[in-house]
């Protein structure tokens, strides 16, 4: 914010006493004016139009604080401005009754001057950030009337009344199937622009629109377009056409070279009979709500709205009453996740994580406090009281004499925009009297993202009081050389359920590659990575092969209790001081072997034997592709010939069970694959003893791809001696298939 | 009488004071100011006029005030007046309201002893 722009705070109180307290309290940062009653503060917002934010007693005479908001929202006085109630009454009733009117925060007396300012400022950034955006929009959209990227989306007002129509035809019809409204929108878009310019990102909204303008045609949608890269689109409540859209648009601009993160986000609203009240507006609202969702998932970019999860504000106030008395209390505690060497197994530091421990209710998880905290500011009193915690309890174990290491905390973008995060920290190390490389800083990407500058300029600062930053959730959008050549980090964070890289899923090549591809760019950039959310055995397999060193994850360790913590690093055996490392490179990757040397076509059937492309359905496997040697090795002649192309012809019958066996293990464990011994018939009748090792590839519909390594093992078995199938890891599972 | 003498000399809680507040300097400004603050006439005119309501906002402006400033001795008959008021129970406010005024006399009477110091000592 400049410095002729101070923000105008509106104070409305009819105790002289009262309004200065908090002039003295806000003076410095803000200019004040002062109301003592309801009135007084009307004819005040009539004359000032720019005024940022009211603080509102609720006791006053003549005309309360309620009345007073009631007023001001009937003149649409504060349609833009944030008002947060004052009072020393904390009964939930008229809390409840103050959030309802329309306030966005309440403080009780007595005050403590950190809150207010925490307060005041958090909302203030807060609106401040919603303004920029509007204005924005506002502007864009004036400018951009005649600028829609292709003719024939809708601009708001138009679409909002053609979806009225719809709707309305849809709520007094029965027979009408149920329409959506899909949001679409990524956040990354500004920084495609900023990074590649204006014609790449006019093109990404040219290639968009004209995806949906095939909807419109086909599907008889509607299709809007709201500004910067916000698209809408209603249609009947088909998958098939939803998931195509997608897909289609996901192709189209894969074609002209935009990067998956840049992919849009999808929230979708599905219209019941029950919201015959709700207008379209609201509806893009709640798909816009899903579509924040599954704004930070690669693998599924898209959400649908769930009435449940909807913002509930009641249950936000309980909540929130909630918190503030277990806040009180002291229900919220650290716990602390190791992260690991996955090489030495030795722990080379933790991750500070919230818990709250409710007398009532137990352990309550983070995913169902933090929404709300994040919501109204609150989250920066927890934040800040567990980076303080940390500091302590690293000052008492250096106290005991024992070997530190680095603990890392969480910073959001609401505690930067409400406090200056690396003056806090380096006072709290300067009070506690720890070296800054004990508490290091996690910032996340989406925080980077909508954050931009201010983010960056915090990171600058912490690195230069000697912090370690950490870009947590690397890739959860958009990963990309740039992002990493933008921003001054020094370990990179991916998480690998943002990736589903579970075992079995169907998009585990997908999230490998993703993941190998973020692992190579932190690479090129020198960055060490941890990888977090390791849970399998075999994640650790291909990580360390990918070049990973360190983990964090319940694989290794799950969050603890800090004395459970302090009980797995006393020993210095277990411990690892040495901060994360960039892996060197000590071995040659597959891909490197081949760009770097040139191989002829025998050397390569030397290393692999033969290789076959198949395809299993229903029961029937066919020989795809097949390189020279496989079809020299069972004395093919004729590769059109179909006892060739059809395996049931030529695989001893008894091996055909095991067979199928393991195609699914390969399926299953998709980075290591199958292995198995079967029968080769040759056409005069002659057997072949085959070792194969086989790869699932993908699947479609109900067909399934593989490709396999086949080798001739004739001079291992002397007499025919039935299938056998090896598990990835090499042990023989015998299936004896004769009987 | 120094600051925390005068918290102490009408029953105020200093530590939570300076804590909120944020060490000594904004606490001797707003303790001051308190010399000045009407809630407490008000209170009186709306007893003395029988006028609830005005008793009411009178007790609950003051209220809010002695818990800004962490006044207990006054905060604690005030909060008893203010909830009598409020149910517009004229018969408990007149009986509580000697406890007001001794605690209120005491406070302010701290405060000036206070004051004083201060300016004597610069």
């Amino acid at each position: 914010m400049g410095e002729d722009t101070t923000q105008k705070i509106l104070i409305v109180d009819d105790s002289p006493m009262n309004r200065m307290i908090l002039i003295e309290m806000l003076g410095e940062d803000y200019s004040i004016i002062e109301a003592e009653d309801g009135l007084s503060a009307i004819e005040k917002l009539q004359e000032n139009s720019k005024i940022d934010l009211i603080l509102l007693d609720i006791m006053m005479p003549k005309m309360d604080g309620f009345e007073t908001l009631e007023r001001l929202n009937q003149l649409h006085l504060i349609d833009h401005i944030p008002v947060i109630m004052i009072s020393a009454e904390n009964s939930p009733e008229i809390i409840e009754k103050a959030y309802t009117l329309g306030a966005i925060d309440y403080i009780t007396r007595p005050f403590d001057v950190r809150v207010v300012r925490l307060r005041v400022n958090a909302t203030l950034a807060l609106f401040e950030n919603q303004k920029q955006l509007l204005t924005r929009l506002q502007a864009k959209d004036r400018l951009e009337k005649r600028k829609i990227p292709v003719k024939g989306l809708m601009v708001e007002d138009e679409f909002y009344e053609n979806a009225d129509q719809r709707l309305r035809h849809y709520f007094e019809d029965n027979s009408i199937a149920s329409p959506v409204l899909i949001a679409m929108h990524n956040d990354y878009f500004k920084l495609l622009s900023e990074w590649s310019g204006a014609s790449v990102s006019d093109q990404y909204l040219e290639t968009v629109g004209n995806c949906l303008l095939k909807v419109k045609e086909t599907k008889n949608a509607l299709v809007g377009y709201f500004g910067l890269d916000n698209f809408v689109v209603m249609m009947e409540e088909d998958w098939d056409s939803i998931h195509g859209l997608i897909r289609d648009i996901k192709e189209s601009l894969e074609a002209i070279r935009i990067e998956l993160g840049f992919t849009p986000a999808y929230g979708i609203y599905r219209a019941i009979r029950e919201d015959v009240d709700l207008a379209p507006v609201a509806m893009y609202d709640r798909a816009l709500l899903a579509l924040e969702k599954s704004m930070n998932n690669y693998m599924t970019r898209y959400a649908v709205y769930d009435p449940r999860e909807s913002v509930n504000i009641e249950q936000d106030i309980k909540m929130l009453n909630r918190l503030e008395y277990a806040f009180k209390n002291k229900e919220f505690h650290f716990y602390i996740q190791p992260k690991c060497d996955m090489i030495s197994g030795k722990i080379i530091g933790g991750e500070a994580l919230v818990r709250w421990n409710s007398k009532n209710d137990g352990l309550i998880y983070p995913g169902v406090f933090i929404p709300v905290l994040e919501k109204n500011g609150f989250i920066t009193r927890i934040d800040t009281y567990v980076w303080e915690e940390v500091c302590k309890w690293q000052r008492r174990w250096m106290d005991k004499g024992r070997i530190s290491l680095p603990v890392s905390v969480n910073v959001s973008l609401t505690d930067v925009y409400a406090i200056n995060v690396p003056e806090y920290f380096k006072e709290l190390i300067e009070k506690h009297n720890i070296p800054a490389n004990l508490v290091d800083i996690e910032i996340s990407e989406s925080a980077y993202v909508k954050g931009g500058n201010l983010i960056r300029e915090t990171i600058n600062r912490l690195k230069e009081y000697g912090f370690r930053v950490f870009l947590d959730n690397f890739g959860s959008g958009y990963s990309s050389l740039n992002l990493l050549r933008d921003i001054n980090v020094d370990v990179i964070k991916i998480d690998a359920r943002s990736l589903d890289l579970k075992a079995g899923n169907s998009e585990d090549r997908r999230g490998i590659g993703i993941l190998e591809t973020m692992v190579n760019l932190a690479k090129q950039m020198s960055l060490p990575v941890v990888v977090q959310g390791v849970e399998e055995a075999e994640q650790v397999r291909y990580l360390t092969q990918m070049g990973c060193r360190y983990a964090q994850g319940f694989y290794f360790f799950r969050s603890m209790v800090v004395d459970e913590y302090e009980e797995k690093i006393k020993v210095e055996e277990d411990i690892d001081t040495k901060r994360e490392q960039v892996v060197e490179k000590d071995s040659y990757r597959i891909q490197e072997f081949f760009t770097d040397h040139i191989y002829n076509d025998l050397m390569l059937n030397h290393l692999f034997g033969s290789v076959v492309e198949m395809e299993l359905y229903q029961d029937e496997l066919k020989i795809l592709k097949a390189s020279d040697t496989y079809y020299l090795m069972v004395g093919c002649n004729d590769r059109n010939d179909p006892y060739y192309r059809v395996s049931r012809k030529h695989i001893h019958p008894a091996d055909w069970q095991p067979i199928l066996q393991s195609f699914k293990k390969a399926f299953e464990q998709r980075y290591n694959g199958s292995v198995i011994d079967f029968r080769f018939i040759k056409k005069d009748g002659d057997i072949i003893n085959f070792h194969a090792k086989i790869f699932a590839s993908y699947a479609k519909d109900a067909r399934k791809y593989f490709y396999a390594c086949v080798e001739n093992v004739n001079h291992y078995y002397t007499i025919n001696s039935g299938a056998a199938v090896f598990d990835g890891g090499g042990n023989f599972d015998y299936f004896r298939g004769l009987n | 009488m120094t600051l925390e003498e005068c918290y102490a000399a009408c029953n105020g809680d200093y530590l939570s004071a300076r804590s909120r507040l944020m060490g000594e300097a904004l606490v001797s400004r707003f303790l001051l100011m308190f010399l000045d603050d009407t809630s407490y006439r008000t209170l009186l005119e709306g007893m003395e006029k029988k006028d609830v309501d005005m008793a009411f906002l009178g007790a609950h402006t003051l209220k809010g005030v002695c818990q800004n400033l962490s006044l207990r001795g006054l905060y604690e008959p005030t909060y008893q007046i203010t909830e009598a008021l409020r149910s517009k129970d004229m018969e408990s406010a007149k009986l509580l309201l000697p406890d007001v005024q001794s605690a209120y006399e005491d406070t302010i009477g701290a405060i000036q002893s206070y004051k004083k110091y201060i300016e004597v000592d610069g």
